[in-house]
Protein backbone atom coordinates (compact mmCIF):
# COMPACT_ATOMS: atom_id res chain seq x y z
CA UNK A 1 0.00 0.00 0.00
CA UNK A 2 2.61 2.56 0.96
CA UNK A 3 4.52 1.41 -2.50
CA UNK A 4 0.73 2.21 -4.31
CA UNK A 5 0.78 5.72 -2.10
CA UNK A 6 3.93 6.86 -3.27
CA UNK A 7 3.21 5.88 -6.49
CA UNK A 8 0.44 8.34 -6.73
CA UNK A 9 2.16 11.24 -4.92
CA UNK A 10 5.78 11.16 -6.77
CA UNK A 11 4.35 12.71 -9.99
CA UNK A 12 2.82 15.39 -7.20
CA UNK A 13 6.14 16.67 -6.02
CA UNK A 14 6.55 17.70 -9.70
CA UNK A 15 5.41 21.27 -9.98
CA UNK A 16 4.69 20.53 -13.70
CA UNK A 17 2.63 17.82 -12.85
CA UNK A 18 0.73 20.26 -10.63
CA UNK A 19 0.31 22.79 -13.37
CA UNK A 20 -0.84 20.09 -15.48
CA UNK A 21 -3.03 18.31 -13.60
CA UNK A 22 -4.90 21.65 -12.34
CA UNK A 23 -5.31 22.24 -16.41
CA UNK A 24 -6.10 19.24 -17.56
CA UNK A 25 -9.29 18.47 -14.74
CA UNK A 26 -10.09 22.07 -15.65
CA UNK A 27 -10.14 21.88 -19.33
CA UNK A 28 -11.97 18.81 -19.27
CA UNK A 29 -14.46 20.03 -17.09
CA UNK A 30 -15.33 22.65 -19.89
CA UNK A 31 -15.16 20.86 -22.27
CA UNK A 32 -17.82 17.61 -21.03
CA UNK A 33 -20.35 21.01 -20.18
CA UNK A 34 -19.93 22.41 -23.28
CA UNK A 35 -19.63 18.69 -25.39
CA UNK A 36 -23.49 17.87 -23.81
CA UNK A 37 -24.95 20.56 -26.51
CA UNK A 38 -22.85 19.08 -29.02
CA UNK A 39 -23.41 15.55 -28.73
CA UNK A 40 -27.41 16.46 -28.44
CA UNK A 41 -27.58 18.63 -30.80
CA UNK A 42 -25.16 16.54 -33.28
CA UNK A 43 -22.70 18.77 -33.66
CA UNK A 44 -19.53 16.77 -33.53
CA UNK A 45 -18.43 17.66 -37.34
CA UNK A 46 -18.54 21.20 -35.82
CA UNK A 47 -16.74 21.04 -33.02
CA UNK A 48 -14.00 18.74 -34.88
CA UNK A 49 -14.06 21.34 -37.97
CA UNK A 50 -13.88 25.03 -35.32
CA UNK A 51 -10.58 23.42 -33.34
CA UNK A 52 -9.18 22.94 -37.30
CA UNK A 53 -10.08 26.10 -38.23
CA UNK A 54 -8.32 28.37 -35.13
CA UNK A 55 -5.10 27.24 -37.00
CA UNK A 56 -4.43 30.61 -38.65
CA UNK A 57 -5.64 32.21 -35.64
CA UNK A 58 -2.69 30.09 -33.52
CA UNK A 59 -0.33 30.39 -36.08
CA UNK A 60 -0.40 34.40 -36.41
CA UNK A 61 -0.74 34.62 -32.88
CA UNK A 62 2.68 32.55 -32.21
CA UNK A 63 4.33 34.59 -35.29
CA UNK A 64 3.11 38.17 -34.25
CA UNK A 65 4.23 37.30 -30.05
CA UNK A 66 7.50 34.98 -30.58
CA UNK A 67 5.70 32.35 -28.99
CA UNK A 68 4.06 33.48 -26.20
CA UNK A 69 1.12 31.30 -25.10
CA UNK A 70 -0.70 34.76 -24.07
CA UNK A 71 -0.69 36.33 -27.63
CA UNK A 72 -1.46 33.28 -29.60
CA UNK A 73 -4.35 32.07 -26.84
CA UNK A 74 -5.97 35.51 -27.58
CA UNK A 75 -5.24 34.89 -31.55
CA UNK A 76 -6.55 32.01 -31.08
CA UNK A 77 -9.99 33.01 -29.49
CA UNK A 78 -10.29 35.52 -31.70
CA UNK A 79 -10.05 32.82 -34.73
CA UNK A 80 -12.22 30.78 -33.27
CA UNK A 81 -15.28 33.01 -32.56
CA UNK A 82 -14.99 34.11 -36.14
CA UNK A 83 -14.63 30.83 -37.55
CA UNK A 84 -17.91 29.61 -35.58
CA UNK A 85 -20.04 32.37 -36.50
CA UNK A 86 -18.20 32.63 -39.87
CA UNK A 87 -19.33 28.79 -40.38
CA UNK A 88 -22.76 29.44 -39.35
CA UNK A 89 -22.97 32.22 -41.52
CA UNK A 90 -22.09 30.38 -44.93
CA UNK A 91 -24.46 27.23 -44.22
CA UNK A 92 -27.32 29.85 -43.75
CA UNK A 93 -26.55 31.87 -46.75
CA UNK A 94 -26.28 29.29 -49.26
CA UNK A 95 -28.05 26.29 -50.59
CA UNK A 96 -25.50 24.26 -49.80
CA UNK A 97 -25.91 21.49 -46.91
CA UNK A 98 -24.38 22.91 -43.84
CA UNK A 99 -22.11 19.98 -43.47
CA UNK A 100 -20.45 20.84 -47.23
CA UNK A 101 -20.22 24.55 -45.29
CA UNK A 102 -18.19 22.83 -42.86
CA UNK A 103 -15.86 21.19 -44.56
CA UNK A 104 -15.19 23.93 -46.99
CA UNK A 105 -14.20 26.02 -43.85
CA UNK A 106 -12.43 23.58 -41.82
CA UNK A 107 -10.19 22.13 -44.30
CA UNK A 108 -9.38 25.76 -45.86
CA UNK A 109 -8.84 27.41 -42.77
CA UNK A 110 -6.66 24.37 -41.51
CA UNK A 111 -4.57 24.32 -44.28
CA UNK A 112 -3.96 28.25 -43.96
CA UNK A 113 -2.63 27.56 -40.74
CA UNK A 114 -0.13 24.86 -41.57
CA UNK A 115 0.96 27.08 -44.62
CA UNK A 116 1.54 30.22 -42.36
CA UNK A 117 3.60 27.76 -39.12
CA UNK A 118 5.68 26.28 -41.86
CA UNK A 119 7.51 29.38 -42.94
CA UNK A 120 8.81 29.28 -38.97
CA UNK A 121 11.89 27.39 -38.40
CA UNK A 122 11.45 24.95 -35.66
CA UNK A 123 7.97 24.28 -38.12
CA UNK A 124 7.75 20.42 -36.72
CA UNK A 125 8.16 20.85 -33.21
CA UNK A 126 6.36 24.11 -32.81
CA UNK A 127 3.24 22.32 -35.52
CA UNK A 128 3.17 18.91 -33.08
CA UNK A 129 2.71 21.30 -30.18
CA UNK A 130 -0.78 22.87 -31.80
CA UNK A 131 -1.52 19.86 -32.90
CA UNK A 132 -1.65 17.30 -30.24
CA UNK A 133 -0.97 19.66 -26.93
CA UNK A 134 1.20 20.18 -24.56
CA UNK A 135 -0.36 19.91 -21.22
CA UNK A 136 3.49 19.34 -19.30
CA UNK A 137 4.27 23.02 -20.57
CA UNK A 138 1.34 25.13 -18.88
CA UNK A 139 2.90 28.19 -16.84
CA UNK A 140 1.56 29.81 -14.47
CA UNK A 141 -0.12 32.47 -16.22
CA UNK A 142 -0.91 29.98 -18.59
CA UNK A 143 -2.92 28.34 -16.09
CA UNK A 144 -4.68 31.30 -14.49
CA UNK A 145 -5.69 31.95 -18.02
CA UNK A 146 -7.16 28.94 -18.97
CA UNK A 147 -9.23 29.37 -15.27
CA UNK A 148 -10.50 32.84 -15.71
CA UNK A 149 -12.01 31.70 -18.89
CA UNK A 150 -12.66 27.93 -17.74
CA UNK A 151 -14.97 29.86 -15.41
CA UNK A 152 -16.66 31.99 -17.79
CA UNK A 153 -17.84 29.72 -20.22
CA UNK A 154 -19.22 27.41 -17.07
CA UNK A 155 -21.22 30.42 -15.23
CA UNK A 156 -22.77 30.96 -18.47
CA UNK A 157 -23.68 27.35 -19.60
CA UNK A 158 -25.31 27.60 -15.91
CA UNK A 159 -26.95 30.89 -16.07
CA UNK A 160 -28.75 29.86 -19.44
CA UNK A 161 -28.93 25.94 -18.83
CA UNK A 162 -32.97 26.37 -19.04
CA UNK A 163 -32.80 28.56 -22.12
CA UNK A 164 -30.17 26.29 -24.16
CA UNK A 165 -32.50 22.72 -22.98
CA UNK A 166 -35.10 24.35 -24.51
CA UNK A 167 -33.59 25.97 -27.77
CA UNK A 168 -31.57 22.26 -27.81
CA UNK A 169 -34.23 19.85 -27.37
CA UNK A 170 -37.92 21.54 -29.42
CA UNK A 171 -36.65 25.05 -31.12
CA UNK A 172 -40.61 25.35 -32.27
CA UNK A 173 -40.95 25.77 -28.66
CA UNK A 174 -38.42 28.36 -28.08
CA UNK A 175 -40.01 30.05 -30.89
CA UNK A 176 -43.21 30.13 -29.64
CA UNK A 177 -41.66 31.13 -25.91
CA UNK A 178 -40.08 34.00 -27.85
CA UNK A 179 -36.40 33.33 -26.57
CA UNK A 180 -33.91 34.91 -28.71
CA UNK A 181 -32.71 32.00 -30.96
CA UNK A 182 -30.31 33.39 -32.81
CA UNK A 183 -28.65 35.05 -30.03
CA UNK A 184 -28.75 32.16 -28.04
CA UNK A 185 -27.65 29.75 -31.14
CA UNK A 186 -24.53 32.31 -31.36
CA UNK A 187 -24.02 32.43 -27.71
CA UNK A 188 -23.76 28.49 -27.59
CA UNK A 189 -21.29 28.93 -30.69
CA UNK A 190 -18.81 31.25 -28.72
CA UNK A 191 -18.98 29.02 -25.43
CA UNK A 192 -17.84 26.09 -27.85
CA UNK A 193 -14.63 28.42 -29.37
CA UNK A 194 -13.84 29.70 -26.14
CA UNK A 195 -13.83 25.83 -24.80
CA UNK A 196 -11.63 24.83 -27.54
CA UNK A 197 -9.37 27.42 -27.52
CA UNK A 198 -9.20 26.66 -23.16
CA UNK A 199 -8.28 23.42 -23.98
CA UNK A 200 -5.91 24.11 -27.00
CA UNK A 201 -2.85 23.89 -24.99
CA UNK A 202 -3.79 20.66 -23.32
CA UNK A 203 -5.03 18.62 -26.38
CA UNK A 204 -4.35 20.48 -29.52
CA UNK A 205 -6.44 21.03 -32.17
CA UNK A 206 -6.34 17.27 -33.87
CA UNK A 207 -7.68 15.45 -30.28
CA UNK A 208 -9.88 18.45 -29.46
CA UNK A 209 -13.07 16.57 -30.52
CA UNK A 210 -12.59 13.69 -28.25
CA UNK A 211 -12.58 15.96 -25.33
CA UNK A 212 -15.31 17.83 -26.11
CA UNK A 213 -18.23 14.44 -27.31
CA UNK A 214 -16.25 11.41 -25.44
CA UNK A 215 -17.30 12.35 -21.84
CA UNK A 216 -20.33 13.76 -22.88
CA UNK A 217 -21.44 10.67 -25.07
CA UNK A 218 -20.32 8.31 -22.17
CA UNK A 219 -22.42 10.06 -19.63
CA UNK A 220 -25.49 10.20 -22.31
CA UNK A 221 -25.10 6.18 -22.21
CA UNK A 222 -25.26 6.28 -18.18
CA UNK A 223 -27.97 8.41 -17.58
CA UNK A 224 -31.66 9.77 -18.77
CA UNK A 225 -31.49 13.38 -17.08
CA UNK A 226 -29.57 16.35 -18.42
CA UNK A 227 -28.33 18.00 -15.27
CA UNK A 228 -27.02 14.65 -14.58
CA UNK A 229 -25.45 13.63 -17.79
CA UNK A 230 -23.50 17.00 -17.31
CA UNK A 231 -22.13 16.04 -14.08
CA UNK A 232 -21.49 12.42 -15.25
CA UNK A 233 -19.50 14.35 -18.15
CA UNK A 234 -17.50 16.94 -16.29
CA UNK A 235 -16.66 13.45 -13.64
CA UNK A 236 -15.64 11.09 -16.51
CA UNK A 237 -13.54 14.41 -18.62
CA UNK A 238 -11.62 15.28 -14.69
CA UNK A 239 -10.97 11.80 -14.31
CA UNK A 240 -9.33 10.91 -17.54
CA UNK A 241 -7.38 14.19 -17.72
CA UNK A 242 -6.04 12.88 -14.38
CA UNK A 243 -5.29 9.30 -15.20
CA UNK A 244 -4.36 10.32 -18.53
CA UNK A 245 -1.42 12.25 -16.87
CA UNK A 246 -0.44 9.64 -14.82
CA UNK A 247 -0.25 7.32 -17.65
CA UNK A 248 1.94 9.74 -19.51
CA UNK A 249 4.11 10.34 -16.55
CA UNK A 250 4.87 6.83 -16.06
CA UNK A 251 4.88 5.12 -19.06
CA UNK A 252 6.36 8.46 -21.50
CA UNK A 253 3.57 8.82 -24.40
CA UNK A 254 2.31 11.91 -25.40
CA UNK A 255 -0.44 13.18 -22.46
CA UNK A 256 -2.84 14.56 -24.97
CA UNK A 257 -3.30 11.26 -26.54
CA UNK A 258 -3.05 9.44 -23.28
CA UNK A 259 -6.01 11.53 -21.42
CA UNK A 260 -7.90 10.99 -24.86
CA UNK A 261 -7.59 7.36 -24.82
CA UNK A 262 -8.32 7.06 -21.42
CA UNK A 263 -11.73 8.98 -22.44
CA UNK A 264 -12.13 6.34 -25.33
CA UNK A 265 -11.32 3.49 -23.17
CA UNK A 266 -14.27 4.53 -20.48
CA UNK A 267 -16.33 5.23 -22.99
CA UNK A 268 -15.69 1.87 -24.61
CA UNK A 269 -16.33 0.27 -20.92
CA UNK A 270 -19.58 1.82 -20.66
CA UNK A 271 -20.50 0.80 -23.79
CA UNK A 272 -19.52 -2.88 -23.53
CA UNK A 273 -21.35 -3.07 -19.94
CA UNK A 274 -24.44 -1.45 -21.46
CA UNK A 275 -24.66 -3.75 -24.41
CA UNK A 276 -24.23 -6.50 -21.81
CA UNK A 277 -26.93 -5.15 -19.94
CA UNK A 278 -29.32 -4.81 -22.98
CA UNK A 279 -28.55 -8.18 -24.36
CA UNK A 280 -28.92 -10.58 -20.58
CA UNK A 281 -31.97 -8.66 -20.49
CA UNK A 282 -33.45 -9.83 -23.94
CA UNK B 1 -26.07 46.12 -25.30
CA UNK B 2 -27.52 43.18 -26.97
CA UNK B 3 -31.59 42.98 -26.12
CA UNK B 4 -31.45 39.83 -24.59
CA UNK B 5 -35.21 39.00 -25.07
CA UNK B 6 -35.04 40.40 -28.42
CA UNK B 7 -38.69 41.27 -28.24
CA UNK B 8 -41.36 42.98 -25.95
CA UNK B 9 -42.52 40.89 -22.98
CA UNK B 10 -46.42 39.56 -23.71
CA UNK B 11 -48.13 42.38 -24.29
CA UNK B 12 -52.07 42.60 -22.79
CA UNK B 13 -55.09 41.56 -24.50
CA UNK B 14 -57.48 43.67 -25.83
CA UNK B 15 -60.73 43.67 -23.86
CA UNK B 16 -62.95 42.33 -26.61
CA UNK B 17 -60.55 41.52 -29.56
CA UNK B 18 -61.52 37.80 -30.82
CA UNK B 19 -58.59 35.14 -29.56
CA UNK B 20 -57.53 34.90 -33.22
CA UNK B 21 -57.81 36.39 -36.33
CA UNK B 22 -56.48 36.18 -39.67
CA UNK B 23 -56.81 38.92 -42.39
CA UNK B 24 -56.10 37.79 -45.86
CA UNK B 25 -53.12 35.52 -44.90
CA UNK B 26 -51.04 34.21 -47.64
CA UNK B 27 -47.91 32.47 -48.38
CA UNK B 28 -46.07 31.68 -51.19
CA UNK B 29 -42.93 28.90 -51.58
CA UNK B 30 -40.89 29.51 -54.66
CA UNK B 31 -44.41 30.59 -56.72
CA UNK B 32 -46.74 27.66 -55.41
CA UNK B 33 -49.30 29.29 -52.77
CA UNK B 34 -49.39 27.09 -49.54
CA UNK B 35 -51.90 29.56 -48.29
CA UNK B 36 -54.00 31.83 -50.74
CA UNK B 37 -56.04 34.97 -48.99
CA UNK B 38 -57.21 32.81 -46.42
CA UNK B 39 -59.53 35.06 -43.70
CA UNK B 40 -61.32 34.08 -40.65
CA UNK B 41 -61.93 34.82 -36.84
CA UNK B 42 -62.15 32.67 -33.96
CA UNK B 43 -63.77 33.51 -30.70
CA UNK B 44 -62.40 32.87 -27.14
CA UNK B 45 -63.23 29.98 -25.93
CA UNK B 46 -64.20 28.09 -29.36
CA UNK B 47 -62.67 25.08 -30.89
CA UNK B 48 -61.84 24.51 -33.83
CA UNK B 49 -60.94 21.04 -36.16
CA UNK B 50 -58.68 22.57 -39.23
CA UNK B 51 -59.30 20.09 -42.07
CA UNK B 52 -57.87 19.52 -45.44
CA UNK B 53 -55.92 17.05 -47.50
CA UNK B 54 -52.05 16.52 -46.76
CA UNK B 55 -50.28 19.55 -47.76
CA UNK B 56 -53.45 21.86 -48.02
CA UNK B 57 -51.38 24.33 -45.56
CA UNK B 58 -52.63 23.33 -42.09
CA UNK B 59 -49.12 23.48 -40.57
CA UNK B 60 -48.57 26.72 -42.53
CA UNK B 61 -50.96 28.17 -41.25
CA UNK B 62 -50.27 26.93 -37.69
CA UNK B 63 -46.84 28.16 -38.07
CA UNK B 64 -47.82 31.74 -38.92
CA UNK B 65 -50.57 31.99 -36.31
CA UNK B 66 -47.87 30.76 -34.00
CA UNK B 67 -45.15 33.75 -35.10
CA UNK B 68 -42.92 31.02 -36.00
CA UNK B 69 -42.85 31.75 -39.52
CA UNK B 70 -43.68 34.78 -41.53
CA UNK B 71 -46.81 35.29 -44.14
CA UNK B 72 -45.85 36.28 -47.29
CA UNK B 73 -48.85 38.79 -46.81
CA UNK B 74 -51.68 39.88 -45.21
CA UNK B 75 -51.98 39.87 -41.27
CA UNK B 76 -52.45 37.89 -37.71
CA UNK B 77 -53.82 38.94 -34.88
CA UNK B 78 -54.06 37.34 -31.62
CA UNK B 79 -55.90 38.85 -29.02
CA UNK B 80 -55.48 42.17 -30.73
CA UNK B 81 -52.01 41.75 -31.20
CA UNK B 82 -49.28 40.44 -33.56
CA UNK B 83 -48.42 36.84 -32.39
CA UNK B 84 -44.65 37.95 -31.89
CA UNK B 85 -46.19 39.65 -28.64
CA UNK B 86 -47.70 36.83 -26.96
CA UNK B 87 -46.09 34.02 -24.80
CA UNK B 88 -49.34 32.65 -24.36
CA UNK B 89 -49.41 30.54 -27.68
CA UNK B 90 -48.92 27.40 -27.63
CA UNK B 91 -47.71 24.82 -31.01
CA UNK B 92 -48.29 21.21 -30.27
CA UNK B 93 -46.21 19.81 -33.25
CA UNK B 94 -46.65 16.54 -34.65
CA UNK B 95 -45.18 13.89 -32.22
CA UNK B 96 -42.37 13.14 -34.18
CA UNK B 97 -40.36 16.21 -34.38
CA UNK B 98 -38.68 16.22 -31.44
CA UNK B 99 -35.73 13.93 -30.34
CA UNK B 100 -37.29 11.45 -27.64
CA UNK B 101 -33.54 10.03 -26.85
CA UNK B 102 -33.27 13.59 -25.44
CA UNK B 103 -32.36 12.93 -21.32
CA UNK B 104 -35.34 14.57 -19.93
CA UNK B 105 -38.15 13.39 -17.86
CA UNK B 106 -41.94 14.21 -18.88
CA UNK B 107 -41.75 16.77 -15.90
CA UNK B 108 -38.52 18.23 -17.39
CA UNK B 109 -40.55 18.34 -20.54
CA UNK B 110 -43.38 19.95 -18.79
CA UNK B 111 -41.64 22.67 -16.59
CA UNK B 112 -40.22 23.50 -19.61
CA UNK B 113 -43.24 25.38 -20.74
CA UNK B 114 -43.07 27.43 -18.04
CA UNK B 115 -39.81 29.16 -19.25
CA UNK B 116 -41.16 31.61 -21.10
CA UNK B 117 -43.01 32.84 -17.48
CA UNK B 118 -39.77 32.61 -14.92
CA UNK B 119 -37.92 34.39 -17.52
CA UNK B 120 -34.22 34.80 -17.85
CA UNK B 121 -31.63 33.64 -14.85
CA UNK B 122 -34.87 32.81 -13.03
CA UNK B 123 -35.18 29.49 -11.96
CA UNK B 124 -38.39 27.05 -11.06
CA UNK B 125 -39.48 27.57 -7.56
CA UNK B 126 -41.69 25.38 -5.59
CA UNK B 127 -44.87 26.93 -7.18
CA UNK B 128 -43.63 26.22 -10.69
CA UNK B 129 -42.74 22.88 -9.86
CA UNK B 130 -46.65 22.54 -8.34
CA UNK B 131 -47.60 24.22 -11.25
CA UNK B 132 -46.33 21.75 -13.69
CA UNK B 133 -48.00 18.64 -11.47
CA UNK B 134 -51.08 20.14 -11.60
CA UNK B 135 -51.10 20.43 -15.19
CA UNK B 136 -49.77 17.06 -15.35
CA UNK B 137 -52.60 15.81 -13.32
CA UNK B 138 -55.17 17.82 -15.29
CA UNK B 139 -54.06 15.18 -18.19
CA UNK B 140 -53.68 12.19 -16.20
CA UNK B 141 -50.24 11.78 -16.34
CA UNK B 142 -48.87 12.33 -12.85
CA UNK B 143 -48.11 9.22 -12.30
CA UNK B 144 -45.80 9.37 -15.23
CA UNK B 145 -43.54 12.99 -13.73
CA UNK B 146 -40.24 10.59 -13.55
CA UNK B 147 -40.72 8.37 -16.70
CA UNK B 148 -38.00 9.14 -19.48
CA UNK B 149 -39.63 10.60 -22.60
CA UNK B 150 -38.57 7.89 -25.18
CA UNK B 151 -40.61 5.26 -22.53
CA UNK B 152 -44.21 6.85 -23.61
CA UNK B 153 -46.62 5.66 -25.36
CA UNK B 154 -48.20 7.95 -28.50
CA UNK B 155 -50.70 8.88 -26.56
CA UNK B 156 -48.90 9.89 -23.27
CA UNK B 157 -46.47 11.37 -25.90
CA UNK B 158 -49.43 13.73 -27.16
CA UNK B 159 -51.09 14.40 -23.44
CA UNK B 160 -47.24 15.43 -22.07
CA UNK B 161 -47.37 18.37 -24.66
CA UNK B 162 -50.67 19.26 -23.83
CA UNK B 163 -49.64 19.32 -20.23
CA UNK B 164 -46.51 22.02 -21.70
CA UNK B 165 -48.83 24.10 -22.93
CA UNK B 166 -50.79 24.39 -19.70
CA UNK B 167 -48.01 24.65 -17.89
CA UNK B 168 -47.26 27.75 -20.86
CA UNK B 169 -50.78 29.12 -19.58
CA UNK B 170 -51.65 29.22 -23.14
CA UNK B 171 -54.52 30.76 -24.00
CA UNK B 172 -54.32 29.79 -27.48
CA UNK B 173 -53.16 26.00 -28.32
CA UNK B 174 -52.58 24.83 -31.79
CA UNK B 175 -52.46 21.02 -32.33
CA UNK B 176 -51.30 19.30 -35.35
CA UNK B 177 -52.50 16.25 -35.88
CA UNK B 178 -52.37 15.38 -32.28
CA UNK B 179 -54.72 12.30 -33.09
CA UNK B 180 -53.20 10.58 -35.75
CA UNK B 181 -51.84 7.40 -35.16
CA UNK B 182 -53.65 7.11 -31.89
CA UNK B 183 -55.58 4.35 -30.81
CA UNK B 184 -59.85 5.09 -30.15
CA UNK B 185 -59.25 5.13 -26.08
CA UNK B 186 -55.95 7.67 -26.11
CA UNK B 187 -58.45 9.66 -28.96
CA UNK B 188 -61.35 9.82 -26.71
CA UNK B 189 -58.15 10.65 -23.83
CA UNK B 190 -57.62 13.67 -25.59
CA UNK B 191 -61.08 14.76 -26.40
CA UNK B 192 -61.70 14.75 -22.72
CA UNK B 193 -58.68 16.81 -22.12
CA UNK B 194 -60.27 18.99 -24.98
CA UNK B 195 -63.35 19.34 -23.04
CA UNK B 196 -61.68 20.49 -19.70
CA UNK B 197 -59.33 23.01 -21.94
CA UNK B 198 -63.36 24.44 -23.31
CA UNK B 199 -63.71 24.94 -19.31
CA UNK B 200 -60.72 27.03 -19.15
CA UNK B 201 -61.85 29.20 -21.77
CA UNK B 202 -58.44 28.61 -23.89
CA UNK B 203 -59.51 28.42 -27.76
CA UNK B 204 -58.25 25.73 -29.14
CA UNK B 205 -57.22 24.84 -33.11
CA UNK B 206 -56.51 21.19 -33.92
CA UNK B 207 -55.52 19.72 -37.32
CA UNK B 208 -56.82 16.53 -38.60
CA UNK B 209 -56.84 14.41 -41.38
CA UNK B 210 -60.28 12.74 -40.24
CA UNK B 211 -63.28 14.20 -41.15
CA UNK B 212 -65.68 12.02 -38.97
CA UNK B 213 -63.72 13.13 -36.08
CA UNK B 214 -64.22 17.24 -36.81
CA UNK B 215 -67.67 16.47 -37.47
CA UNK B 216 -68.39 15.08 -33.83
CA UNK B 217 -66.24 16.93 -32.16
CA UNK B 218 -65.84 20.49 -32.66
CA UNK B 219 -67.71 23.72 -31.95
CA UNK B 220 -66.77 24.90 -36.24
CA UNK B 221 -64.45 23.31 -38.92
CA UNK B 222 -62.47 24.96 -41.12
CA UNK B 223 -61.96 23.45 -44.53
CA UNK B 224 -58.67 24.53 -46.17
CA UNK B 225 -56.96 23.70 -49.65
CA UNK B 226 -54.38 26.27 -49.66
CA UNK B 227 -57.73 28.81 -50.14
CA UNK B 228 -60.35 28.58 -47.46
CA UNK B 229 -62.88 26.77 -48.94
CA UNK B 230 -65.33 26.90 -45.77
CA UNK B 231 -65.46 28.18 -42.42
CA UNK B 232 -68.68 27.68 -39.86
CA UNK B 233 -70.52 25.10 -38.44
CA UNK B 234 -70.14 21.56 -39.48
CA UNK B 235 -73.48 20.54 -41.31
CA UNK B 236 -72.58 23.93 -43.30
CA UNK B 237 -69.37 23.58 -43.96
CA UNK B 238 -69.42 19.81 -44.89
CA UNK B 239 -71.06 19.53 -47.78
CA UNK B 240 -70.48 17.73 -50.52
CA UNK B 241 -69.79 20.40 -52.81
CA UNK B 242 -67.01 22.24 -50.31
CA UNK B 243 -65.58 18.51 -49.70
CA UNK B 244 -64.93 17.92 -53.20
CA UNK B 245 -63.69 20.71 -54.17
CA UNK B 246 -61.37 20.41 -51.04
CA UNK B 247 -60.26 16.90 -51.97
CA UNK B 248 -60.93 16.82 -55.75
CA UNK B 249 -62.30 13.35 -57.31
CA UNK B 250 -60.96 11.55 -53.86
CA UNK B 251 -63.72 10.65 -51.78
CA UNK B 252 -66.30 9.35 -51.08
CA UNK B 253 -69.42 10.90 -50.30
CA UNK B 254 -72.21 9.34 -48.96
CA UNK B 255 -75.89 10.92 -47.66
CA UNK B 256 -77.26 9.41 -44.68
CA UNK B 257 -80.43 9.65 -43.19
CA UNK B 258 -79.63 12.92 -41.00
CA UNK B 259 -78.26 14.74 -43.78
CA UNK B 260 -74.53 14.36 -42.84
CA UNK B 261 -71.73 13.48 -45.22
CA UNK B 262 -69.84 10.37 -44.48
CA UNK B 263 -66.91 9.92 -46.01
CA UNK B 264 -64.31 7.12 -46.69
CA UNK B 265 -60.94 6.94 -46.63
CA UNK B 266 -59.45 10.99 -46.34
CA UNK B 267 -55.87 9.66 -46.44
CA UNK B 268 -54.85 11.42 -50.07
CA UNK B 269 -53.05 14.16 -51.17
CA UNK B 270 -54.98 17.37 -52.72
CA UNK B 271 -54.89 18.00 -55.97
CA UNK B 272 -52.12 20.17 -56.16
CA UNK B 273 -50.02 17.15 -55.27
CA UNK B 274 -47.24 18.97 -53.33
CA UNK B 275 -46.39 18.61 -49.25
CA UNK B 276 -45.38 21.67 -47.61
CA UNK B 277 -46.71 20.00 -44.33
Amino acid sequence: MPEFLSWLVEPLTYSFMQRSLLAAVLVGIVCALVGTYIVLRGMAFFGDALAHAILPGVAAGYLVGGGTYLTVFWWALGAAVLASLGIGAVSRGTRLREDTAIGIIFAGTFALGIAMISSIRSYAVDLSHFLFGNVLGVSNSDLLLTAGFGLLVIVVIVAFYKEFMVLSFDPVLAATLRLPRRWLENLLLVLIAIAIVVALQTVGVALMVAMLVTPAATAFLLTKRLPRMMTLAALIAALSGIIGLYLSFYIGIASGAAIVLTCTAIFLLVWLGQTLKTNSQN
Amino acid sequence: MVNIRGIERAQPHKAKAPALEAIQLTRRYEGDYALEDVSFQVDRGERVAVVGPNGAGKSTLFQIVAGVLASSSGEVKVFGHKPLGHICIAYVSQRNEVDYSFPASVFDVVMMGRIGILGFFHNPRQEDRDYVTACLETVGMADLAHRQISELSGGQQQRMFIARALAQEAELMLMDEPLTGLDVVSQEGILDIMDELRQREVTVLVATHDLNLAAENFDKVMLLNHKLIGYGPVHEVFTPENLSEAYGGHLQLVETDDGMVVVGDTHVDGPGGHSHA
